[in-house]
């Protein structure tokens, strides 16, 4: 079956290599790109393994990264006396995490960072529990539960209960321990990508199978991120009417959107600002250039205007959002969802374990 | 439309929900796709030519099972990994939503009793475990829970043997919050029925097929001489197409054994979308295969009917037994002589509905 699975890859390779032969090489600056008229554009054949290592070498790692030192950053000011300086230290790690969780793959799954980084909702009666407990280091950490760590009980104390911070040495000590324990598992993220991003990458046929099931899982998260946004972090709680927005207490919901937006952005439309499109494993190769890579211009050009339509959406939200001025991005979103599961995963040979095509 | 509004209005008052005679169905309570939007609601039966719409309102992502409360109300509950749970009287009325937060999560299925209870299967997501919701079928709140003794708890249904019991079906397969309904540790798959006492939640009896693949999902009883067996749909994850494609789909509980119905003398694609009980025995859509795959009472073939993305079914009654209603990607099929084929009227109906 491997076998048939790689004559099939090289007859598309060879299929692909046709359709955009003769073409040369597209050599321009941003606005060019942004005109650019992708029929006569010629986009280099990637295989999954190439869009994954420029996945891991030129989003996960620099993401992971960037998370890692606002971690540090964090522990830091949690260790001074500054609260606004601590406040904008959560923030910018705040949002170092979610470009970097907004399409959690490899060990974002596999290690659930989510649960140890960002439970919701705190249960402000563990925090302190938590803080009477005075555990100290990774080993005491554990014992302590989800709920009365990460960045959301950080958010609590930091906000919510800022006197603990001003007043209560026990309090101090244990947030600066709950921060160590995100950066701890930042540190071990970014381990993890750079493993990914340094991984053979030759022909064999494990590395194939490897890497498309690895593709598989990059497309069916972005659709699962794009729904985690839309629904668990927009809709649901409006209307629900019972929990708070994510980041509520920080003000810094809005900012929390648009970060995984912008994530979800990027790993989906082509930048025109980036000089052009990679040579493959040579740079991040979003599902649009990958459609294209296909011949698949006119589901690409689909891609890049509902993409647009939720950007437009989410432009200039209200502090206070409402279910009705939320409306014009949420339905954008289903409908960009609705593409994706119905055009796109199949066009990129991916099966959607998050469609809601399927039966259960 | 004013027609529309009797009907509905009607529904509180239902005979049957008092315990008469019951009357000759008049709906169908289903979730549906239409245009784009994902919707719970009533379809009126006895039309011609199209299924007619009977009443909808917008649900928030997809759904999947479905109920009617002794009072005649509605409640569907999200697919799996879910958050939402709907009870709605019908046009007229507000929608009452019911929500579950972290670590819990609604499986899709859920089971109204007579007594103004409420069950639902749902997922810790902490420990990956299967919990049964107990509610206030009223106010949608939690009264308490009971584990399932497995994961994945799937439909449930009352257990006709053992009065005041239920059964539940633990699909067996991990899933993780963060993954949707992608599959884990399929190799450590841990599929059962289970025997839950419904006053206390004691487990009563576990049950297991040989084949640890397999995923019992769905239930149904079966009618006449078979009214004692309880068939279940299943779901195969083997890794292997070769073995998924021609994986069973039917097993059978007689209250004592669980075992495998037998062999079908086409590929049914491992996958059993819904199951219902006929005159004849058991009807199970295999929505892969496209069509539905008949079985009698004791599990022995019968035929196959074509039925593109075959998925949810339901009886009516009839002269002859119960008339199955199955509904297709584009169309609704009525197993009987004579009577042709429904188009679906632009409504993709999700994998299942039941009759009022």
């Amino acid at each position: 079956m491997e076998t048939a699975m790689k004559a099939t890859m090289l007859a598309r390779r060879r299929l692909l290599a046709a359709a955009v032969g003769g073409a040369a090489w597209m050599v321009a600056g941003g606005s060019a790109w942004a005109q650019a008229d992708w029929s006569r554009v010629a986009v280099p054949v990637y295989s999954p393994a190439d869009i994954l290592r420029g996945l891991h070498r030129f989003w996960t790692v620099p993401r992971a990264q960037a998370f890692t030192e606002r971690a540090q950053s964090l522990v830091r000011a949690l260790e001074g006396t500054d609260l606004p300086a601590a406040r904008t230290a959560w923030a910018e790690a705040m949002l170092a995490w979610e470009h970097l969780s907004a399409v959690s793959v490899g060990p974002l799954i596999e290690r659930r960072s989510a649960r140890q980084i960002d439970f919701a909702p705190t249960r402000p009666a563990l925090v302190e529990r938590a803080i009477q407990a005075q555990p100290q280091g990774a080993a005491a950490m554990e014992g302590i539960g989800t709920p009365a760590q990460g960045l959301p009980a950080l958010e609590w104390l930091l906000w919510a209960r800022p006197g603990y911070l001003a007043q209560d040495a026990a309090a101090c000590r244990y947030a600066v321990e709950a921060a160590a324990a995100v950066l701890r598992e930042a540190q071990a993220l970014l381990a993890s990508f750079q493993r990914l991003a340094e991984r053979d990458t030759g022909e064999s046929e494990a590395v194939a199978v490897e890497a498309a099931a690895g593709l598989g899982e990059f497309v069916n998260q972005w659709v699962g991120g794009l729904e985690r946004l839309r629904w668990a972090h927009m809709e649901k709680p409006l209307r629900a009417g019972r929990a708070e927005l994510p980041r509520a207490a920080s003000g810094r919901t809005g900012d929390s959107w648009m970060a995984q937006w912008e994530a979800l952005r990027t790993l989906a439309v082509f930048d025109a600002g980036s000089g052009g499109v990679p040579a493959p494993g040579e740079g991040l190769v979003p599902l649009e250039t990958c459609l294209r890579a296909r011949g698949l211009n006119l589901l690409a050009d689909k891609l890049v205007r509902q993409v647009g339509r939720v950007s437009a959406g989410l432009r200039n939200l209200p502090r206070t959002p409402t279910l009705a001025r939320l409306s014009g991005a949420t339905q954008a979103m289903a409908a960009l969802k609705n593409l994706a599961e119905a055009e796109m995963a199949g066009a990129l040979d991916v099966s959607l374990g998050f469609s809601d095509a399927d039966g259960d | 439309m004013a027609g529309r509004r009797r009907l509905l209005l009607g529904l509180g008052a239902w005979p049957w929900a008092m315990g008469q005679a019951a009357p000759a169905p008049r709906l169908i309570a289903a979730t549906w796709l239409y245009r784009g939007r994902y919707q719970a609601g009533f379809i009126s039966l006895g039309q011609e030519g199209a299924l007619a719409e009977a009443g909808a309102v917008d649900v928030p992502t997809r759904a999947h099972g479905v109920a009617l409360t002794p009072s005649g109300h509605l409640l569907a509950v999200a697919r799996r990994p879910g958050d939402w749970l709907l009870r709605w009287r019908g046009p007229g009325h507000a929608p009452q939503w019911g929500w579950i937060d972290p670590p819990r999560s609604f499986n899709g299925h859920l089971l109204a009793s007579p007594d103004g209870r409420l069950y639902t299967t749902e997922t810790d997501q902490e420990s990956g475990l299967g919990v049964i919701g107990v509610r206030d079928a009223r106010t949608l709140e939690k009264l308490d829970e009971w584990s399932t003794h497995g994961a994945d708890p799937h439909q449930l249904v009352w257990d006709r043997l053992r009065p005041g019991h239920l059964i539940v079906a633990n699909g067996g397969i991990l899933t993780l919050p963060e993954t949707g309904r992608v599959k884990h540790q399929l190799d450590r798959m841990d599929s059962s029925v289970v025997r839950l006492d419904a006053a206390t939640g004691r487990l009563d009896g576990q049950w297991r097929l040989h084949d640890p693949r397999l995923s019992l999902r769905h239930l149904a009883w079966g009618w006449g001489a078979s009214q004692g067996m309880l068939g279940i749909a299943l779901q195969a994850e083997h890794t292997e197409p070769v073995q998924r494609e021609s994986a069973p789909v039917l097993a059978l509980f007689d209250g004592e054994r669980l075992q495998l119905g037998g062999p079908a003398p086409q590929p049914l694609a491992g996958y059993g979308g819904d199951i219902a009980a006929d005159a004849s025995g058991f009807v199970v859509s295999c929505t892969r295969a496209g069509g539905l795959a008949h079985f009698t009472g004791q599990g022995a073939w019968r035929a196959f009917t074509p039925l593109d993305e075959a998925g949810a079914l339901a009886t009516t009654p009839s002269a002859a037994g119960p008339l199955l209603w199955a509904a297709g990607k584009a169309q609704v099929l009525r197993l009987a002589p004579g009577l042709p084929a429904l188009d679906a009227a632009a409504r993709r109906i999700d994998n299942h509905w039941i009759t009022a």
